[in-house]
C-alpha cells in the first residue's frame, strides 16, 4: 500500500474519531485495506432528505491526496446530481485543474489540503441543494424541476428506505 | 498499525485544549504531518518541501488558493522549522505533563473537598511544610514546561511573592513574618530547615527518573492531603533522580547536583534557537541534534550556495527524448526497465519523482546519502505499482479463469484485427480501422476493457 496515503489517512480517520462531525460517519472497511472506506450521511435538516441515513463507499487512489477520492452511494437515492449506479457527480471530487468547459472553476475542485470530512460535508450540502443545471441522473433532474413534488415523495421513501423503515 | 501515532486530537483531553489549533498549524495540510523542511509558496502557504513540490508537478498550484506557481519561487520558512523542531522536542513530555496535571487536579479537587469537611475539627492543621514548595508551585502552575531546577531560582521574588498573597485561601492562614522569611529563602536560595506544624512527607513512589516535575508535584500532592494523616517522623526524602534518602534540608541542593551529574536536562527551544542564531546559518541548526543519526544515512545539512549548485531542473517532457531520459537515469544509478521495457512516460515520471526527491532532499535538515535516496524512489515506486490491480479489478476476479473462458472471444479478435490491418495494407485506406474489432465484442465482453486493451488492441494500434 501506498505508505504516504495510508498515513495521511489514518490520521484523518483519527481526527474523524476524535473530532466528531455531526451527521457523518467514516472509517476504513476493513484493517487491511484502509483505502476502501465506508461512510454514513444523514439527510440534511430540513429537506426531503431529513431522517435518512445513507452509506457510501470512498475509494482512495494510491497517490492520494494528490488525486481526489471515488465516492458511491450503495443505498437506493434519487438525486439529480448522483447516477442511477450512485456515483457522485460533485466538483470537489474531480481532479484539480482547469475544466475544459469552462463550467467550474479550480477553486471548487480537488486539491490535497481537502479532507474526508470536508467531501462528506460538501455532499451534504449537495444533497440539500441539488444542481440540477448540470445533472448526473437526467431524470431526477427533469422531476427536480417539472413535479417538485412527486420528487419530494420519491425521496422520503428513499430516505425512509434507507433506515430500514 | 502504528503504534506511536501523534495527532493534534490528542490536546483535546488536556486542560489546554487550544493547543490542538497551535499543532494543527504546524502540520502540512497535503500530508497532515508536522511540517519537514518547510516552504512557502509565493502566495505565502508553507507545505513540505516534498509534499509541494509533487503538487507543483502534477498542477502548478498552490493546493489552498489555486494560484500558480512554480518550484523555484519556493522559498524555506525558517521560522516554522525552528517552530516545529522545538515543538517536536517539548510535545511528549508537554502532553504527560498536562494530562497527569489534570488528573492530579481533579485528585487535589477532591482532596480540598475533604479537608474542608475535616477543617472544623482541626482547622490549624493546613500549614504548609516547606515555603520553597510554594515556589515551585507557583512556577508550574504558570509554566509546565520542563526546565532545569536551577532557573527558578533566579525568579523575581517580588513577583512571585505578589502571586503567592493572590493564591486561594488555603495558604491566608501564613503570617507575615512567615512571608518575609520565605522572601529571604528563595532570594537566597538557602533552605532553613522547618520547625513548626511540620506535616510529613511520605516517602513517595511515584517518583520517575527523568521526570523531576512528576516528584515535585507528587511532595504537593502529599503536602495538600497531609490534614488527613498528620504523622511525624524522621525528615528523611527519597531523591527523585538517585533514589537515595537524603535530609529534607539538603535535598534542594542534592537535587540540583544531581541533575547537573546525569547532564542532560531536556533540550528547550530556548536552546535550540540560540544553536541557529549563534551559527549564522538555519541550516546547521539541527547539526547537533542529529549528530549521532548513523554516518551511512545521513550527511551533515546542505548550505544554500550548495542547494542552489545541486538543484535538478524540471525540464519539459514533451521535448525531452526518451534515449536522454534513460540516459540521465543510468548517470544517476537508477535502473531502468526493471520489469520489461518502460514507455517513456513511465521513464518520464520516474525522473520527475527523482528530481522531486533530491530537491526535497536538499532542503532536509538532515538529508540522506544518493544511495538512501534510490532506495526511497525505488520502494515509493513499487507501493504505487504494488496498489494498481486492486484498483481496476474486483475482489473476486480470477485473471486466469477468465481469459481461459474467454479465449476464443481473444482468438476471434485478434483475427479480426489481424484481418483489419491486412485489408488496410491492401487497400492502403484507413477508413475505421480500429472500428470493427472494438464494436463486435463489446456487448459480448462488457467490463472486460483491461483484458482487450492487452490483448486486443495492440494489433489494431500498430497500424
Amino acid at each position: 500500500m501506498a505508505a504516504k496515503a495510508v498515513r495521511r489517512l489514518l490520521s484523518e480517520y483519527r481526527e474523524l474519531i476524535n473530532n466528531e462531525t455531526e451527521g457523518i460517519y467514516a472509517g476504513p472497511i476493513a484493517e487491511d485495506n484502509f483505502m476502501l472506506w465506508e461512510c454514513l450521511i444523514a439527510g440534511p435538516p430540513d429537506t426531503p432528505f431529513e431522517g435518512g441515513m445513507f452509506s457510501a463507499t470512498l475509494k482512495f487512489p494510491d497517490d492520494y491526496p494528490l488525486s481526489p477520492p471515488e465516492l458511491k452511494f450503495t443505498c437506493d437515492i434519487l438525486h439529480p446530481n448522483i447516477y442511477p449506479d450512485g456515483t457522485v457527480c460533485i466538483s470537489i471530487l474531480h481532479p484539480p485543474g482547469d475544466d475544459p468547459l469552462n463550467y467550474e472553476s479550480a477553486s471548487e475542485r480537488w486539491s490535497p489540503i481537502q479532507s474526508v470530512e470536508k467531501v462528506l460535508l460538501s455532499v451534504m450540502s449537495m444533497l440539500a441543494e441539488p444542481n440540477d443545471e448540470s445533472g448526473a441522473n437526467i431524470d431526477a433532474s427533469k422531476m427536480f424541476r417539472e413535479d417538485r413534488a412527486q420528487y419530494e415523495k420519491i425521496v422520503r421513501q428513499c430516505a425512509r428506505k434507507s433506515v430500514g423503515l | 498499525m502504528e503504534e506511536d501515532f501523534p495527532d493534534p486530537t490528542d490536546w483535546i483531553q488536556t486542560p489546554v485544549p487550544g493547543l490542538q489549533a497551535l499543532e494543527t498549524s504546524l502540520r502540512c495540510q497535503v500530508c497532515k504531518e508536522l511540517f519537514t523542511a518547510p516552504k512557502v509558496t509565493s502566495c505565502g502557504h508553507t507545505f513540505c518541501s516534498l509534499c509541494i513540490r509533487r503538487c507543483l508537478s502534477t498542477t502548478s498550484k498552490c493546493p489552498i488558493c489555486m494560484k500558480t506557481d512554480e518550484e523555484p519561487r519556493l522559498r524555506d520558512n525558517i521560522v516554522v522549522s525552528e517552530l516545529v523542531n522545538s515543538f517536536n522536542v517539548i510535545r511528549k513530555s508537554l502532553l504527560e505533563t498536562l494530562v497527569s496535571k489534570k488528573e492530579e487536579e481533579e485528585a487535589r479537587k477532591q482532596a480540598e473537598e475533604e479537608a474542608q469537611q475535616g477543617a472544623k475539627s482541626r482547622p490549624k492543621a493546613e500549614k504548609r511544610g516547606s515555603y520553597d514548595l510554594d515556589d515551585d508551585e507557583i512556577m508550574e502552575d504558570a509554566e509546565p514546561v520542563h526546565r532545569p531546577r536551577g532557573k527558578r531560582r533566579r525568579q523575581d521574588t517580588t513577583t512571585s511573592r505578589l502571586v503567592r498573597e493572590a493564591e486561594p485561601p488555603r495558604r491566608s492562614t501564613r503570617t507575615s513574618s512567615q512571608r518575609t522569611n520565605s522572601k529571604i529563602e528563595s532570594s537566597q536560595s538557602i533552605v532553613i530547615p522547618d520547625s513548626d506544624d511540620d506535616d510529613e512527607f511520605q516517602p513517595i513512589e511515584e517518583f520517575s527518573e527523568d521526570d523531576f516535575q512528576s516528584g515535585s508535584r507528587a511532595k504537593r500532592k502529599t503536602a495538600s492531603r497531609a490534614p488527613e494523616t498528620p504523622t511525624k517522623g524522621s525528615s528523611l526524602i527519597d531523591c527523585p533522580i538517585c533514589f537515595q534518602p537524603k535530609d529534607r534540608s539538603k535535598i534542594e541542593a542534592h537535587v540540583n547536583r544531581c541533575i547537573e551529574k546525569k547532564g542532560s536536562p531536556p533540550p528547550t527551544p530556548v536552546r535550540a534557537n540560540g544553536a541557529s542564531s549563534s551559527t549564522g546559518t538555519p541550516l546547521k541548526r539541527q547539526s547537533v541534534s542529529f549528530a549521532n543519526v548513523s554516518k551511512s544515512q545521513h550527511r551533515p545539512p546542505y548550505t544554500a550556495e550548495e542547494r542552489e549548485k545541486l538543484r535538478l531542473p524540471k525540464g519539459n517532457s514533451s521535448l525531452a527524448k526518451e534515449a536522454d531520459i534513460r540516459k540521465k537515469l543510468r548517470d544517476i544509478g537508477i535502473r531502468c526497465d526493471l520489469k520489461g521495457k518502460d514507455s517513456k512516460q513511465v521513464l518520464w515520471n520516474r525522473l520527475q519523482e527523482w528530481t522531486n526527491f533530491w530537491n526535497a532532499n536538499l532542503d532536509s535538515d538532515n538529508p540522506k546519502t544518493k544511495i538512501a535516496l534510490i532506495k526511497d524512489l525505488e520502494t515509493y515506486e513499487k507501493n504505487q505499482l504494488a496498489q494498481k490491480p486492486s484498483v481496476v479489478q474486483d475482489k473476486g476476479f480470477e485473471r486466469e479463469a477468465w481469459s481461459n473462458t474467454h479465449n476464443t472471444n481473444f482468438e476471434h479478435l485478434t483475427a479480426n484485427a489481424r484481418k483489419t490491418v491486412s485489408q488496410k495494407k491492401e487497400n492502403g485506406v484507413e477508413t475505421e480501422a480500429t472500428k470493427p474489432p472494438l464494436g463486435s465484442v463489446e456487448g459480448r465482453q462488457a467490463g472486460a476493457e483491461t483484458e482487450l486493451s492487452g490483448i486486443g488492441s495492440p494489433e489494431t494500434v500498430e497500424a
